[in-house]
């Protein structure tokens, strides 16, 4: 039957060019060393106490081992062969030894040394094992780690404040911050203290884990009157938050409980990752509330007192603070210009190396920030919305640091009017809730450097700014900061700095597409990234009536008119660092060629990396000739690949273009 | 009306800021007294809150004081109660002209944001 022996031919043909493939593949690898892409992914713990055995070993095609069987045996023989070399007195040491583990294709196989060794001691052995005449290159098997995604229940759907530039143009950029380690602890702000002077907090079940002891700093009002304290008594070991309603016109806006102080905690400290709520920016960091604003608001002197206590130092009738933190948020303001109370505190603050956060006001001015943002030493955060244009309502001008979302900000809350009820998400807008994304972008900092200086953070945090998007208010103006907080691009700049490089990603190779006239194409693009960030893709040279998705790297071309070849240019980029750009051969044609049935082809053109392309060798030639006689017979129109039909008369067959 | 030795002389001309109207306004009791809340600055140890010391203040100021709470080491809160209808700027420049004080402000509210 025609159909037996098409598949008969296409199965024999296909056994026969996986295994030519896996050689061509092999042949044209460089003999470098240590690609740079795993150079890079090494100097990622360049101190770690992480200890490990692998090597990844290529032995060289003529190294007699080309037919070793399932088993393995051959390979592991050749791997045994290579502790001679180690006791000839090159090796690190004469007691390591070498055993085959298993093998990753014909010729490369898995060696694990007899002990677990540094990362540094096991890349000069692998130095070493590469000298061997028989081996074409020995590297270090590296860890890979899975792009890091939130499981917390909310994340996706609520939180695009903290999304990537790609998936919201104005996302503060965590996943891929996230996505790294320092001394094998995940980048989340664990270790570091932020205090947040606000309202006060609930004990949130997506909140209460990361809160340390803080305390209530609102004193009397007066002669026994505790209207703003709204809990009946002065300052206080509880900084949990009574509720701040109003029903006295006269004193400010009638309002219900704002829940303020747990808002601004989650924003920067929800517990992350625990398949609940929401994610805080810093989700494990150590959360400090002190209790500052009550009912109408706080005084001025509550406040100071808060922040000089928070960092640590003393307040005459307050315990000291046993848990000083080191960055502080203060999302609250009132007009005019810095007062000498406020300056004096936060200089004080600033000289025990505390970072200061402060929001600008949502007063909609485009010339005055408030106090306290207004003061010298502080990181003074305006907002902006999901498309990175300023929010109409956030303040900017002299004293602007930076910019972070300030809109429809999802988080922690309560769902209790006056009094607390219980535990809610909601989303609030303002520049308050602006200033915590810093607030926890810098404890992710203070986290990979723990004795960073005010003004170190604040370089890191301007200097990785984006730039606010062409024709906005800010776009050309240097009174709205420095740009759009970006923590990836922070945590990079801060990890760089202390050696720590970022590995490009690397885009997988796509075989040239073939698509009849009018037909629908549709590919996608797929990168790999050493330390499993989130890859987008920027492509250039899009055929007329195409698309391209740049976050699922989906090209979809629904109607490919008018025949000829076309070239798309991919380029994979986790947000900081550029891969190399690859050349996708688009053909609208009637000639439809055979489509080889193997692994993924070396056609597309790598520029600028590592070459991964290679002619096709006369036996695939003999398949695609064997595939079309066998198929001539066969008049009725088949499905060739998802995406384009082949239409009667079935089209002649050629050889795919190198 | 005795003003204490030294006390600056207040200028009628001069209207009380805005913030200082409002706030003594916002803080009136039943009675017709409003109490303002000011942050205080010494520039020598005082004895902040020691009944004797708040005398001294009391007698300055022209105004009843009570001790709130400590700002630092050496900045305090204290409470004044004043008529409604009097400005505290000039209670507040003869708290200022003590010798042991280094400067005097109105303890205003912030607001969240």
């Amino acid at each position: 039957m025609p159909v037996t022996r098409n598949l008969l031919v296409v199965a024999t043909c296909a056994l026969t060019l996986a295994s030519s493939y896996v050689a061509l593949a092999q042949s044209v690898a460089p003999r470098d060393f240590k690609s740079s892409v795993q150079a890079q992914h090494n100097a990622l713990q360049p101190g770690s106490a992480v200890r490990m055995n692998r090597l990844i070993v290529k032995f060289r095609s003529d190294s007699d081992d080309t037919a070793i069987a399932q088993n393995g045996t051959p390979a592991q023989e050749h791997v045994h062969a290579l502790n001679a070399r180690l006791a000839s007195g090159t090796a690190i040491d004469a007691v390591t030894t070498l055993s085959y583990l298993k093998s990753v294709s014909a010729h490369t196989h898995v060696a694990q040394t007899s002990r677990a060794m540094a990362h540094a001691e096991l890349s000069a052995l692998a130095q070493t094992v590469a000298q061997d005449p028989r081996v074409e290159y020995a590297e270090v098997d590296e860890r890979v780690y899975p792009h890091f995604v939130p499981n917390d229940s909310l994340y996706t759907a609520q939180q695009g404040n903290l999304k990537s530039p790609v998936v919201v143009a104005g996302g503060a950029n965590l996943p891929n911050a996230w996505g790294r380690t320092v001394g094998g602890v995940p980048v989340s702000g664990a270790g570091v203290t932020v205090a947040v002077l606000d309202t006060g907090y609930r004990p949130h079940t997506d909140l209460a884990a990361n809160v340390v002891a803080g305390y209530d700093f609102i004193s009397a009002d007066g002669f026994n009157n505790y209207f703003t304290a709204n809990d009946g008594d002065g300052r206080d070991a509880s900084a949990l938050d009574p509720g701040d309603w109003n029903t006295q016109a006269n004193l400010c806006d009638v309002d219900n409980s704002s829940w303020h102080g747990t808002h601004v905690a989650g924003i920067i400290g929800a517990v992350g990752n625990n398949n609940t709520g929401v994610i805080g920016v810093a989700y494990r960091a150590n959360i400090l509330p002190v209790r500052v604003l009550g009912v109408c608001g706080g005084f001025t002197s509550d406040t100071a007192a808060a922040l000089q206590w928070a960092v640590g130092l003393t307040v005459p009738g307050v315990p000291v603070n046993p848990n000083p933190a080191k960055v502080i948020n203060m999302s609250f303001g009132r007009t005019g210009s810095c007062s000498s109370t406020y300056q004096a505190a936060i200089t004080a603050a600033r000289n025990k190396g505390a970072v200061i956060v402060v929001s600008a006001g949502n007063e909609y001015s485009r010339t005055t920030i408030t106090q306290p943002a207004n003061c010298s030493g502080v990181i003074a955060v305006t907002a902006h919305t999901s498309t990175g244009a300023l929010a109409d309502y956030a303040n900017t001008g002299f004293g602007t640091t930076i910019s972070a979302p300030g809109n429809s900000i999802y988080t922690t809350s309560n769902t209790g009017l006056t009094a607390p009820v219980a535990d809610s998400y909601s989303a609030l807008s303002g520049t308050s809730f602006s200033a915590p994304q810093v607030s926890g972008v810098v404890a992710l900092l203070m986290q990979i450097k723990p004795g960073m200086s005010p003004a170190e953070v604040q370089n890191h945090l301007v200097s990785s700014a984006r730039s606010f998007p062409s024709a906005t208010y800010c776009a050309t103006r240097t009174d709205c900061g420095a740009g759009l907080l970006d923590a990836f691009k922070a945590v990079n700049a801060l990890l760089t700095s202390q050696g720590i490089a970022n590995a490009a990603p690397v885009l997988n190779a796509v075989p040239t597409q073939y698509v009849l006239p009018d037909g629908n194409l549709q590919f996608t693009v797929t990168a790999t990234d050493a330390e499993g960030d989130e890859v987008s893709f920027n492509g250039t040279g899009l055929p007329n009536g195409a698309t391209f998705n740049a976050i699922t790297g989906v090209f979809s071309w629904p109607k490919a008119q008018p025949a000829g070849d076309y070239t798309f240019v991919v380029q994979p980029t986790d947000g900081v660092s550029l891969g190399a750009s690859v050349s996708v051969k688009i053909s609208v044609t009637t000639t439809i060629p055979v489509e080889p049935v193997i692994p993924a082809t070396p056609a597309a053109t790598v520029t600028g990396g590592k070459s991964g392309g290679g002619a096709l060798g006369w036996f695939e030639l003999l398949c695609g000739l064997l595939l079309a006689l066998s198929m001539r017979d066969q008049a009725k129109p088949r499905l060739a690949r998802p995406g384009f039909r082949v239409s009667s008369p079935a089209p002649a067959y050629r050889r795919p273009a190198p | 009306m005795a003003c204490a030795k030294g006390a600056p002389e207040w200028s009628a001309n001069v209207p009380p800021p805005p913030d200082i109207t409002d706030l003594v306004n916002k803080a009136t009791s039943p009675s017709g007294l409003a109490t303002v809340r000011v942050i205080v600055q010494f520039n020598q140890p005082v004895a902040f809150n020691d009944p004797a010391f708040l005398k001294t203040l009391q007698d300055q100021a022209q105004a009843r004081v009570r001790y709130i709470a400590a700002v630092s080491g050496d900045t305090h809160v204290y409470s004044l109660q004043l008529p409604a209808d009097q400005s505290a700027e000039p209670v507040l420049h003869r708290l200022a002209a003590l010798p042991s004080v280094t400067r005097v402000d109105l303890d205003q509210k912030v607001k969240a944001q």
